[in-house]
């Protein structure tokens, strides 16, 4: 009942995860956003303790949680917030230091409370500097560009008249 | 490098139109002409868009009489495959036990948690 629902659309390219919390949505908002909290729930538990070594929650700040594997590799999870919406909405970057960089992927975590309790939803996005780079080069962002010239051009002719 | 073909693979599975000519594709091989019927752009426009999945490595082009085809490349696709699961996997065991947590947070005071 109390179990997380996973769903990958087709449709997009994103993940989506829902889970409901027995514990009011600002103590989970803590342990999402609180060194000494995170470091007792997050991470495989196959690689023991989670040492958090930076959680700098403000916008641009960064974040990175480090596992040591049995076999003594470290495994360092880091990020970037880009916003902080306590207590119901924070949005992050995600990464696996070497193997990915840390701006392919966000994650939007939302936060509901519904009876003392909390609905939880994360939503994982593939995003991508090379799309951003490729809307530019098919000149979508031209399009853009010049619906904003004309824009410009209206309001200084409504200003001069 | 491997960042580098991950990024490829994402940016380009970011738009709509590309996923579409993916899931056309994953059921077989097609011409660059079929492959643009279904949607509202020229062939031009729709090649762009071949082009950045070919760049990316999911799509192979090749010419066989006077067409232009292209078929499904599925490495890369695989590659996302093993690291969406491996997230699924990694955000599963968190949310268990932060449920857990959580429980034990709220035995011991709801107002001031302490570590």
């Amino acid at each position: 009942m109390n179990k997380m629902l996973i769903d990958t659309p087709a449709a997009e390219p994103v993940i989506v995860m829902k889970r409901s919390f027995n514990a009011p949505r600002r103590l989970v908002w803590r342990a999402f956003t609180m060194p000494e909290h995170v470091s007792r729930w997050w991470g495989a538990r196959s690689m023991g303790t989670t040492r958090v070594v930076k959680l700098d929650l403000q916008p641009q700040g960064e974040w990175r949680f480090e596992q040591t594997a049995p076999d003594g590799a470290i495994y360092a999870f880091i990020g970037t917030y880009l916003e902080i919406s306590e207590p119901e909405k924070l949005v992050n970057t995600f990464g696996l230091e070497g193997m990915f960089t840390d701006k392919t992927v966000i994650e939007t975590h939302t936060f509901d409370e519904v009876d003392g309790k909390t609905e939880y939803t994360a939503i994982t996005r593939f995003d991508s500097i090379e799309d951003r780079d490729g809307m530019v080069a098919s000149g979508m962002e031209a399009g853009a560009q010049e619906s904003m010239d004309q824009l410009d051009e209206l309001l200084a002719g409504l200003t001069a008249a | 490098m491997e960042q580098d073909v991950l990024s490829l693979t994402f940016g380009a599975l970011s738009d709509p139109t590309r996923r579409a000519l993916l899931a056309r594709l994953a059921i077989g091989e097609a011409s660059v002409g079929e492959l643009a019927q279904p949607f509202d752009m020229s062939t031009a426009a729709v090649s762009k868009h071949l082009k950045v999945l070919e760049d990316a490595g999911l799509i192979n082009r090749h010419k066989r009489s006077q067409y232009n085809y292209c078929t499904l490349e599925a490495g890369p696709l695989k590659d996302i495959d093993r690291w969406v699961g491996a997230y699924r996997a990694l955000w599963h065991e968190n949310l268990e036990q932060l449920d857990d947590y959580l429980a034990e947070l709220q035995r011991v005071d709801p107002e001031t948690p302490k570590q």
